[in-house]
């Protein structure tokens, strides 16, 4: 994951503003504030969106130039309403503006000098062996773009927290502990884990009590930044879940 | 960094990720939860169960390791009580699903409640239901081995695909509450009933599962080891009274059948909240908000089914199960099938005869008389519009409102017709009133032009040719509503098309008939002979080189198949170990050893079909059994697991009415007794003839009961309905078992025979119009003599009138009529009050009676004959004074006598002779083949024209004898004959009618009423 994407803000007002929404509220004023939000809202969720790009068919080489393409022109002009968003999720937007862009600019695109500038740095390698990865033959496009995406929302949420408890000083309790944000792991007992922390037992359970807490606030701030109020995070967290189902 | 495969927690596979190994499932299901509960999320629909947690570790299987005798292969899911894993036993190849015990509930109280489950499930052995092969114990685990259903969850597709479609989900549901019957027959209430615990097959069969919280009803050993009074179940799913600790029944399942539908089919829970506290608040307290509002398509009378099942109040829902069944069947995926117009015709005529009958007599008690209400629409008297207008709108709500509220109008009720929308509706008030103004309004349009265009209602009552036409173009519009009306288009009239809506037939629901009831557990099984873990309570008798008996299973409490074979006998091939399909044996589990040699089979009581057909099998039996066959078959040809060898002595059938194929002789049948002819299954292509005939075989044995004959008997004798005649007519040249599946299907929906019921609506068909003619008459001629009283003279007139009126007819002998002069004159002396009296003259009733140009000619003699010679006038009286009085009040036959008269005779003229010409004719009338009822002969086939002309002159000489009498009657004024003729027909009619299968005339005649 890059070590460029943009740091965790403090929890707290992070469900009152959030980038989605300041995107969508900029609108066609094409405010700097709001390319901004875009574009490090775009740093974090090209993956999924490469990943339904090379399901569409297209060769990695092109699958790349293509992503590149579309965020070039998507933060570059004001290219927010050409969409027209349903005033939604940054997830389906994304979604939609690929496929307008697939259906209508793409030759477009392709007919003029490729310019723009890479606006987002694609670590194509590691997104194409995570495609080749997933076992995406039986799946479609957008299930497996939504998969991707669920996938990619954990990530980033797993690096924020694990760089937090590493800034905290608290790395190797995090590399011990986080096995328990899978839930129940009955195969390693809190007794024998706490002797290896040297701690109670009772002080580990607190531990992972504060560990799964803290995560679950890092993935709904985390979710509130791609929905435009605070009201869907839940539903958007239970969407993810079902997108997840079925390996 | 190299990460597993699988996800150590939920056994599912590893995405790539940047995860470190971390399953993403897993992880967002943790993060899923709201961080003040540490439960599981009230409404994710997981099994809370109160209890206890034990601390001591049980061995939990690891993927793709050997357990037991298991294998297991992949984590299925978790359960009520436990973790479910695929996996395959080892020494057959079968998969099964594997049930291990929950590690927190270790205490040996858990244990033997755990093991419960499979035992009450174990006792139910249907389609609808997870079979259980055993349980046991590995390396001191409880287990459970259940069939393994390949299609996953209702859950799983409801996630995967959001909210089912209409009809899917109401098939799915509906084989759950078959599921759900046949446990409640064994004495099982599952109580944990939600989609993730139905499990669909890859043929889209539904079957429950996970009957881990499931109670029996019925006096059982160990029964009462959860009975503490805790609350189990999903709260989501629980029942008012499952939530408040009550005891249960059947309608507590009832009620989580309910909301598992709400929720196939809007993708949400009636009552949803954030904590348990709440949502057990809202279940006990609010009222479920109407699944229909969370989604359009569902139809208003699907979520009115759906809300019942959630009433509060278990009195409040639905009785039974199949009471559910039939609300539900009309939501399901299969078509609704199109009324024909024959019976609309009846249910139109029944509904016409209801509005007038209702109408008439509204009138007469009201106003008195019909004909005040066209005076008083004459003299534009607000009573007639005051009157008129709200029968006309009566007649329109009539129809607009039966239609809206409850889908049909009385006529169409009693023909089992229903009016729906295309989403299965029934129509809005808007497309009822619609419908039901084109249909009263549009025949009537030519009347209200009349009205409008001569501004002279009286005129309607007039005898005129316009008028005579008026009545013509009623029934001529009435007929062209239906002229669109073609078989593509579900026989859309006009206002069926207007209104979108059309009118079907309502599905008659022909439940599986069952051999015998349930067998109760058997005593003393604990000191029978044992064969592996089963106890040997009877032998069944020899079937080929085998010996099979009954035996009874002591840990999960039911009966088996046991067949004991000679040693050296090679185990059975795993592909037939692996078969779970209803129509095949299924094969629990066996032995070869140098001791023991033997099979268990699953025990579902029942018969060898040869053993039931030494008898003959009625019609509605053996339909289920050839579809279950067919369908057997068919499934086994497909997947490459026909038997080798197609007999009769391999067919069983099943306690409930189930046929099953056995891949060896059957039990009961010993070997020589019967000789039975053998199909041995030969290429692929000789596969669908061996199909054939083989279900073509058990038809002909099962109908004919002559399982003696075995070999011989292929045609197909006895009395069936005409359809099953004309199934096995067509049989000979199906093209293989599914197309004898497919042509049986609709056949299971049919009725199978003539009842009683039926009888008597032919009965009341025939009498109806008859008995409806003559009250009007008899209400006519009542009112006939009132009016004489009110309008002295009218009537005598008309009478001379007619006279005259009689000289402009063809074909009469004008010389003995008296002349015009001489008729003038009488009138003149005579009825010159009643003429100048413009009340009377103007009258509607006296334009009914008399024709404008008899007016005429009445008005002009009283100019024409103001004064005339005595002589003239005693002539005219004597020629005229008999004719004026001939219908005058003392000669005038008094209702009570005329009256069965005149239905005597209208039966015969208006029932018995077109019964006569339809039988010549078309073999049966319009009453029967609206009844759908036709008749056979002995040896089957359909009775010949005279045949059915001498049943009809023996069925109706009765009424010529009471005919007879009933003039008699008239003459002599005897009341007694009167009311015996008529009770000796009642009579009749009732003893023809108890009388089982067919009445006295049928077996006067020699013949079968059977459905066409």
């Amino acid at each position: 994951m890059s070590s460029e994407s943009p740091a965790s803000k403090p929890a707290g007002c992070a469900f009152v503003t959030t980038r989605w929404s300041v995107v969508l509220k900029a609108g066609e004023s094409d405010s700097p504030k709001a390319r901004e939000a875009l574009a490090s809202l775009c740093q974090v969720y090209w993956r999924p969106l490469y990943a339904y790009v090379r399901r569409r068919g297209y060769q990695p080489a092109d699958a790349e130039d293509l992503t590149q393409e579309f965020f070039a022109r998507l933060l570059d002009r004001n290219d927010l309403t050409a969409v027209s968003p349903e005033r939604g999720r940054f997830r389906s937007y994304l979604l939609a503006a690929m496929n307008h862009f697939l259906s209508d600019e793409w030759d477009k695109a392709r007919a003029r000098k490729r310019g723009g500038g890479r606006v987002i740095r694609l670590e194509t390698s590691v997104a194409e062996s995570a495609y080749a990865d997933s076992h995406a033959d039986g799946l479609t496009g957008e299930t497996l773009f939504d998969r991707r995406w669920a996938i990619t929302v954990l990530e980033e949420v797993y690096q924020r927290l694990r760089r937090e408890y590493e800034r905290e000083g608290k790395g190797a309790l995090f590399e011990t502990l986080r096995f328990s944000l899978m839930g129940e792991r009955d195969a390693a007992p809190y007794a024998d884990l706490a002797a290896e922390l040297r701690m109670s037992e009772g002080a580990l359970k607190v531990a992972v009590h504060r560990l799964r807490r803290r995560y679950r606030m890092r993935l709904r701030e985390l979710i509130a930044e791609t929905v435009s109020s605070s009201g869907e995070v839940e539903d958007e967290l239970r969407y993810l879940l079902r997108a997840l189902g079925h390996g | 960094m190299k990460t597993p495969k699988h996800c150590p927690n939920c056994g599912g596979p590893l995405p790539a990720s940047a995860l470190d190994g971390l399953c993403p499932e897993c992880m967002l299901e943790v993060g899923i939860v709201p961080d003040s509960v540490p439960e599981p999320a009230v409404g994710s629909g997981s099994t809370v169960v109160v209890e206890e947690a034990h601390g001591q570790p049980l061995i939990l299987p690891e993927i793709g390791e050997r357990f037991g005798r298991y294998r297991v292969l992949r984590r299925l899911g978790r359960g009520g009580m436990g973790v479910v894993y695929e996996a395959e036993e080892t020494d057959s190849g079968r998969r099964v699903a594997l049930k291990v015990i929950n590690q927190k509930l270790s205490s040996p109280h858990d244990r033997a409640r755990f093991l419960r489950e499979g035992r009450l499930a174990a006792s139910i052995n249907h389609p609808n239901c997870v079979y259980v092969y055993g349980t046991e114990e590995i390396e001191g685990t409880p287990v459970i081995a259940m069939e393994f259903v390949t299609g996953g969850t209702l859950q799983q597709q409801l996630n995967a695909h959001g909210p089912l479609a209409v009809g899917r989900a109401v098939d799915a549901i509906l084989q759950v509450v078959e599921g759900l019957e046949a446990a409640h027959d064994m004495g099982i209430l599952h109580r944990d009933i939600k989609p993730s615990n139905c499990f669909e097959d890859e043929q889209g069969t539904v079957k429950i599962g996970d009957f881990g919280l499931s109670i029996s009803t019925l006096p059982r050993p160990e029964t009462n080891i959860t009975e503490s009074g805790a609350m189990v179940g999903t709260p989501a799913f629980c029942s008012p009274e499952q939530l408040r600790g009550e005891e249960l029944n059947a309608r507590s399942d009832m009620y989580a059948v309910g909301v598992t539908l709400f929720q196939l089919l809007t993708g949400k829970l009636p009552f949803e909240a954030e904590t348990i506290a709440q949502l057990v608040a809202n279940t006990l307290e609010k009222r479920a908000k109407s699944p229909a509002q969370l989604r359009k398509e569902v139809p208003a009378g699907l979520a009115r089914v759906i809300l019942r099942c959630l009433e509060k109040q278990p009195s409040e829902r639905y009785r039974t199960y199949a009471d559910l069944r039939r609300a539900l069947q009309p939501y399901s995926s299969t078509a609704p099938t199109p009324a024909t117009l024959g019976l609309r015709f009846l249910a139109g005529v029944v509904d016409l005869m209801a509005i007038s009958i209702v109408g008439q007599a509204v009138i007469l008690m009201t106003v008195g008389d019909p004909f005040a209400i066209l005076d008083w629409l004459a003299k534009d008297d607000i009573r007639g519009w005051l009157i008129f207008m709200p029968c006309f709108a009566l007649v329109v709500l009539y129809y607009a409102l039966s239609e809206w509220r409850w889908g049909a109008t009385a006529g169409k009720a009693l023909c089992r017709l229903r009016v729906l929308r295309a989403d299965r509706n029934y129509p809005s008030l808007a497309q009822a009133l619609l419908r039901a103004l084109l249909f009263v309004a549009v025949p009537m349009a030519p009347f209200w032009v009349f009205v409008i265009v001569t501004g002279d209602p009286l005129a309607m009552a007039e005898q005129s040719p316009r008028v005579y036409a008026l009545s013509f173009s009623y029934h001529v519009l009435l007929a062209l509503l239906f002229v669109t009306a073609r078989r593509r288009n579900a026989f859309a009239a006009i206002h069926d098309l207007a209104s979108r809506t059309r009118v079907v037939s309502r599905a008659a629901w022909e439940l599986r008939p069952a051999l015998d009831t349930i067998e109760p557990q058997p005593a003393g099984v604990e000191s029978k002979p044992m064969v592996g873990p089963y106890h040997v309570i009877e032998p069944l008798g020899g079937g080929g080189d085998a010996e099979w008996a009954e035996g009874y299973d002591l840990r999960l409490l039911r009966r088996v198949l046991l067949r004991m074979v000679p040693v050296g006998t090679p185990p059975l091939p795993p592909r037939l170990r692996q078969i779970t399909r209803p129509g095949r044996l299924r094969w629990l589990t066996g032995r070869r050893d140098a001791l023991e040699n033997w099979d268990a089979f699953e025990g579902s009581g029942g018969q060898a079909l040869l053993k039931l057909a030494e008898h003959p099998q009625p019609w509605s039996r053996v339909r289920f059994w050839l579809h279950d066959l067919a369908v057997e078959l068919s499934a086994a040809e497909k997947d490459g697991t026909p038997p080798l060898v197609l007999a009769l002595d391999r067919v069983w059938i099943t306690r409930d009415g189930r046929a099953k194929l056995f891949d060896c002789d059957a039990p009961g049948i010993g070997a020589g007794t019967v000789s039975s002819r053998v199909v041995s299954s030969g290429t692929q292509s000789a596969q669908a003839a061996d199909a054939r005939n083989f279900v073509q075989h058990v038809a002909a044995v099962a109908l004919a009961g002559r399982a003696k004959e075995g070999a011989e008997v292929r045609a197909v004798p006895g009395i069936l309905p005409l359809h099953a005649r004309q199934f096995l007519d067509v049989l000979p040249t199906a093209t293989g078992a599914d197309a004898i599946a497919a042509a049986l299907k609709p056949l299971l929906r049919r009725t199978a025979d003539v009842n009683r019921m039926r009888r008597a609506a032919v009965v009341l068909g025939c009498v109806a119009l008859p008995l409806f003619m003559t009250l009007a008459a008899v209400l006519g001629m009542s009112l006939m003599q009132r009016w004489q009283r009110q309008n002295p003279g009218l009537i005598e007139l008309s009478n001379v009138l007619n006279t005259w009126k009689a000289k402009k007819m063809p074909f009469i002998p004008k010389d003995q009529l008296p002349s015009d002069r001489l008729i003038g004159v009488y009138i003149a002396a005579h009825y010159r009050a009643v003429i100048t009296n413009q009340t009377i003259w103007s009258s509607a009733i006296a334009r009914a009676l008399i024709p404008r140009d008899a007016r005429e000619f009445a008005e002009q003699s009283l100019d024409r004959n103001a004064s005339c010679a005595p002589d003239e006038l005693a002539e005219a009286g004597k020629q005229l004074g008999p004719v004026a009085n001939q219908f005058g009040e003392p000669s005038m036959p008094t209702p009570r006598f005329i009256g069965p008269f005149l239905l005597w005779f209208g039966l015969l003229a208006y029932a018995a002779i077109p019964a006569f010409i339809a039988a010549l004719l078309f073999r049966g009338g319009l009453v029967l083949r609206i009844a759908g009822v036709t008749f056979v002969r002995r040896d089957g086939r359909r009775a010949g024209r005279m045949r059915l002309l001498w049943r009809g002159v023996v069925a109706w000489c009765p009424v010529a004898g009471a005919l007879a009498l009933g003039l008699e009657a008239m003459e002599s004024k005897s009341v007694m004959t009167s009311l015996l003729t008529g009770l000796l027909l009642v009579v009749l009619a009732t003893w023809s009618l108890w009388l089982p299968n067919r009445g006295l005339q049928d077996k006067l005649a020699g013949t079968w009423p059977v459905p066409r």
